[in-house]
């Protein structure tokens, strides 16, 4: 925080037509997290999770606040009640359907169909949310509440996903971000994803292919080191002995490819985002993030969970250290937008029901 | 008088004025490093919680705000001042190693209660809210999935299903639970020597078993094991006690995204393998004080335990008895 004088000065001629790279920054340390998370976690058991609604705001205020951009800092401002709320109405909804799918097989599938039909009104809910609590220099977020967009996409691109036997997923998730991202607004001055659906395939297609050469050396690999092919686990008393080669040999390979996908993914997105004249750079590679995937992995496992906060902010640094703004002019030409207030109940059921929101 | 620099942003754009804060004693909080000196009220300023290093947000009843890095300062004003926003009882538990480390302790020892005596106990009283009569709705496809996967009918003559039926029929008739209690004889395939108990009172024993017994005791024994099974309730407990583990190591591991089925995945195998064997154990004391109440030798149960082991394998055995749902026969067998 010692440069913001710099910058200051730097942007006090607003008709600059001048062209900066600023760099996201994200300056959490993993023994400070270390020390909310555990705080939280045993406050939310303590209280049987009510707590947990407090737990996050400290949570997001925490990663919030250390994701630096221009010498500033984000700020998150969703209230612990909001957010109480919408765990309270999450929770209920989980415990119905595990009763109903519990009871009745048909009677769960009818609920998930009844959920999925649902599944827009969440989402625009959850964006919406996520967006008007964030802000940055005191400047809000917002999410247009696109109802028939999101219908579009979550039910009938989804449902074309399931027609084409899933030909249409990369569409899918392009029609997905450009959702998230194009409703999105900061202050006035809205996002644009400008990338197309051919980016989507162009990834998918190769993420399809790493995964079938991943599997097939995984097989191969494992025939060679263990003795037995992978039929071999339809035979209960082999599975012991099986188990620990099975994942040495499978583990790092599948985070390889979820590691490609994810990196693909992030830089077809973020990297090809404009707001008003400025552009987002993002830059992640594959070796790094398959690096942390699996380094984060281990150590969670061998240190059973402590390892998790060092891991979330190992994660987000990455994220943030490959990510930066295009900046033509000045960052201090946005204005504030109109203030709305937004429950929280879409994120929150997101959260519980894990939707994939994209971004 | 203190002085205390930040950065002003007035709500409307994004443009960022560097600031000096000057408190005075009477509780106004002077900005300079505008173009004009503003003056806010502290009793009408929010001030957001304090949380690791990260930036405070003093926010005015205008919506302008400003960010302070400098945190011990703004907590000495508010101390100062006496604020309710000066408590930082959380802060203060965050900011110290030793409270870190003791709440870990905490966390896994209540954990660990919650897992072993807790979770079980919750959902032997949420069960007990339940009509006996609701089991049946639990799993009433589970027969007929049965059939078309794994089991085939029965090939033991008639009148030798009859002769158990009639045993079976009178270890129940006192039973005034409202499960309907019945016995279904079927072929076990690749189940081999077998018996389970459905939720309705349904108990299916397969012919292999039969075949495997030395004396209609040891078959007795295993029968009043499934009984056991139904008249303590445990697939209605199981399935409330599956949920309730899922929701807590969710709620424990959270969201993280590489590699989640391992994170959250296997210790919830763990818990859940831990919780049937409960049940397996409960469904034991069961047999137990039957045969204990009919004079039947406790041997008739050890028999037929090491000879299923005989011929099956051990239910655990090595690193995979924490995944087993059995307890191993060596822990069943009592005297």
């Amino acid at each position: 925080m010692q440069a913001p004088s710099a910058d200051a000065a730097a942007s006090e001629s607003p008709q600059d037509s001048s062209t900066t790279v600023e760099q996201f920054r994200f300056t959490a340390s993993g023994g400070e997290y270390f020390r909310i998370w555990i705080v939280n976690l045993l406050l939310s058991v303590v209280t049987l999770g009510i707590y947990s609604a407090w737990a996050k705001v400290r949570r997001m205020r925490y990663f919030y606040g250390n994701t630096h951009l221009a010498g500033d800092v984000f700020e998150y401002h969703g209230k612990p009640q909001q957010i109480l709320k919408g765990r309270l109405i999450a929770f209920g909804m989980f415990l119905l359907y595990f009763i109903v799918s519990a009871v009745s097989e048909l009677a769960g599938l009818l609920l998930a169909l009844i959920f999925f039909f649902f599944v827009p009104w969440f989402a625009v809910k959850a964006l919406t949310f996520r967006a008007r609590m964030s802000s940055y220099r005191n400047i809000r977020f917002n999410f247009e509440q696109d109802h028939n967009g999101a219908a579009k996409v979550f039910i009938g691109f989804a449902m074309l996903v399931g027609v084409t036997l899933g030909l249409f997923y990369p569409y899918f998730a392009y029609g997905r971000s450009r959702f998230a991202i194009n409703n999105t607004s900061y202050g006035k001055a809205r996002f644009n994803l400008f990338a197309g659906p051919g980016v989507f395939y162009w990834i998918y297609f190769r993420a399809a292919l790493l995964y079938i050469a991943a599997i097939a050396l995984g097989v191969a690999l494992f025939r060679v080191w263990s003795g037995y092919g992978i039929d071999a686990l339809s035979d209960p008393r082999k599975v012991g002995a099986m188990v620990p080669k099975l994942v040495i040999v499978f583990l790092p390979l599948l985070l390889l490819v979820g590691a490609f996908l994810n990196k693909c993914l992030q830089n077809a997105t973020l990297g090809n985002v404009t707001i008003h004249r400025h552009r987002l750079l993002s830059g992640m590679e594959t070796s790094q993030l398959f690096w942390l995937y699996l380094s984060n992995t281990i150590l969670i496992v061998a240190t059973l969970g402590i390892f998790i906060p060092w891991a979330h902010v190992r994660m987000a640094k990455y994220r943030f250290e490959r990510l930066a703004l295009e900046v033509h002019g000045s960052l201090d030409e946005f204005v504030a937008g109109e203030s709305a207030a937004s429950a929280a109940t879409g994120e929150e059921i997101s959260d519980l029901f894990d939707v994939d929101l994209g971004l | 008088m203190t002085r205390i620099r930040g950065q002003f942003f007035d709500g409307h754009s994004s443009v960022r004025h560097p600031v000096e804060l000057e408190i005075g004693a009477d509780g106004r909080l002077r900005l300079t490093g505008l173009g004009e000196v503003r003056e806010y009220r502290l009793s009408e300023t929010e001030v957001s919680e304090r949380i690791g290093h990260t930036p405070r947000t003093l926010r005015f009843a205008d919506g302008s705000a400003c960010q302070v890095l400098d945190n011990d300062a703004i907590d000495a004003v508010l101390e100062y001042f006496d604020t309710t926003s000066a408590r930082h009882d959380v802060h203060r538990l965050e900011s110290q190693w030793t409270y870190a480390v003791l709440a870990l302790v905490a966390l896994v020892a209540i954990v660990w209660v919650g897992i072993e005596y807790g979770i079980p106990a919750a959902a032997r009283h949420v069960a007990a809210v339940f009509p006996p009569r609701a089991d049946a709705l639990i799993g009433t496809q589970a027969l007929e999935l049965l059939d078309r996967g794994y089991l085939s009918p029965s090939r033991l003559p008639p009148e030798r299903q009859r002769e158990l039926r009639e045993k079976f029929n009178a270890m129940t008739r006192d039973l005034d639970d409202a499960h309907e209690y019945r016995l279904e004889f079927r072929q076990g395939g690749e189940l081999g020597a077998n018996a389970f108990a459905l939720p309705s009172g349904i108990v299916v024993m397969t012919d292999e078993l039969v075949d495997l017994a030395q004396a209609d005791e040891e078959l007795q024994v295993v029968l009043a094991h499934e009984i056991g099974h139904v008249v303590h309730r445990h697939s209605l407990r199981m399935l409330l006690q599956n949920s309730a583990t899922s929701l807590l190591i969710i709620g424990l591991t959270g969201d993280v995204s590489s590699a989640s089925v391992l994170v959250a995945g296997v210790p919830t195998a763990l818990v859940q393998a831990k919780h049937s064997r409960q049940f397996e154990n409960e469904a034991d004391d069961y047999a137990y004080a039957w045969m204990d109440r009919n004079g039947v030798p406790h041997r008739y149960f050890t028999d037929m335990l090491e000879r299923l082991e005989k011929k099956y394998g051990g239910a655990g055995s090595g690193a995979l008895s924490w995944l087993s749902s059995h307890p191993s026969t060596a822990e069943r067998i009592r005297d």
